[in-house]
């Protein structure tokens, strides 16, 4: 009974409920929001590993913030802008090391076909790879801005909540990092592929 | 040209239909005159669908993620 009334609760009556100590209520945002911060930690860290360390840590900071948040305000940028800081945070450090970039399928992994389709495989592949590697190029700033934009599909009033940045700087942002991705890219792909 | 400078950094908000509507007029009638514009349009399209694309990855963490979050909260509550 408990379950189902919880889980017709909005994000912003299960935080508010949350912050007074109900548990149950901040499972039910875990596993709302476990996977696409887990996606967002997976995109910024580049594995499997640290990203689940790093979700981690998103929810504790988040359990923690929690008598912060206002419940009149949404609760997913609210959400978004502590895991945004932490990723950015935390790959500033990360950056005077280099790290792994995040492993595409094999093409062992890719079911046997014609000629033609391991020749697409591979170029995707291959895409991607560069792909992978000029977003990592990025600032780290640049970087969140792109994927929570990117994996959300948000628009970018809701990204300027997230980023607490007024919405023509929010798409600066993602302007700014699409440009750098194509000259990036262009180094080492066809001027036509991107 | 002038105009050009103008549109160029506001196509991201136009094809996102995030503009306001005289700026959306104002884009769109530049655009039908404008080769330099139409393309710039064209290669940020490209590079959005391009990086959508890339970021939609179908992976999830393992299952026993958010017993280890809850335990880590249960610990974290217990030290302060």
């Amino acid at each position: 009974m408990m379950d189902i009334r919880v889980k017709n609760l909005k994000d912003e009556e299960l935080a508010a409920q949350a912050a007074q100590g109900t548990i149950a209520c901040f499972e039910e945002l875990l596993s709302r929001y476990r996977t696409p911060v887990f996606r967002y930690c997976y995109r910024m860290s580049g594995s499997k590993e640290d990203a689940e360390d790093w979700t981690q840590e998103c929810f504790v900071k988040i359990y923690n913030n929690l008598g912060k948040y206002n419940p009149e305000r949404r609760f997913s940028p609210w959400l978004y802008r502590i895991v945004h800081n932490y990723g950015v945070s935390v790959i500033r450090v990360k950056q005077s090391h280099s790290y792994q970039l995040v492993p595409d399928q094999d093409l062992a992994e890719y079911p046997a076909g014609s000629k033609t389709d391991a020749v697409d495989v591979l170029e995707k592949k291959l895409r991607s790879e560069a792909l992978a590697e000029a977003v990592d190029q990025l600032s780290p700033t640049l970087k969140s801005a792109l994927i929570i934009w990117a994996l959300e599909d948000i628009t970018f009033k809701e990204l300027g909540e997230i980023l607490n940045t007024p919405l023509p700087t929010a798409a600066a942002r993602v302007r700014r990092a699409l440009i750098q991705l194509r000259q990036q890219f262009m180094k080492t792909e066809d001027k036509d592929t991107i | 040209m002038i105009l050009c400078m103008f549109v160029q950094p506001k196509l991201l908000l136009y094809s996102s239909n995030e503009t306001s509507t005289s700026i959306k007029m104002l884009i769109s009638s530049h655009l039908r005159g404008c080769k330099r514009c139409q393309q710039a349009l064209e290669q940020l399209k490209k590079t959005t669908s391009a990086v959508k694309d890339f970021m939609s990855i179908d992976v999830s963490p393992d299952i026993d993620l958010d017993i280890r979050i809850l335990e880590s909260i249960r610990k974290n509550s217990e030290t302060t």
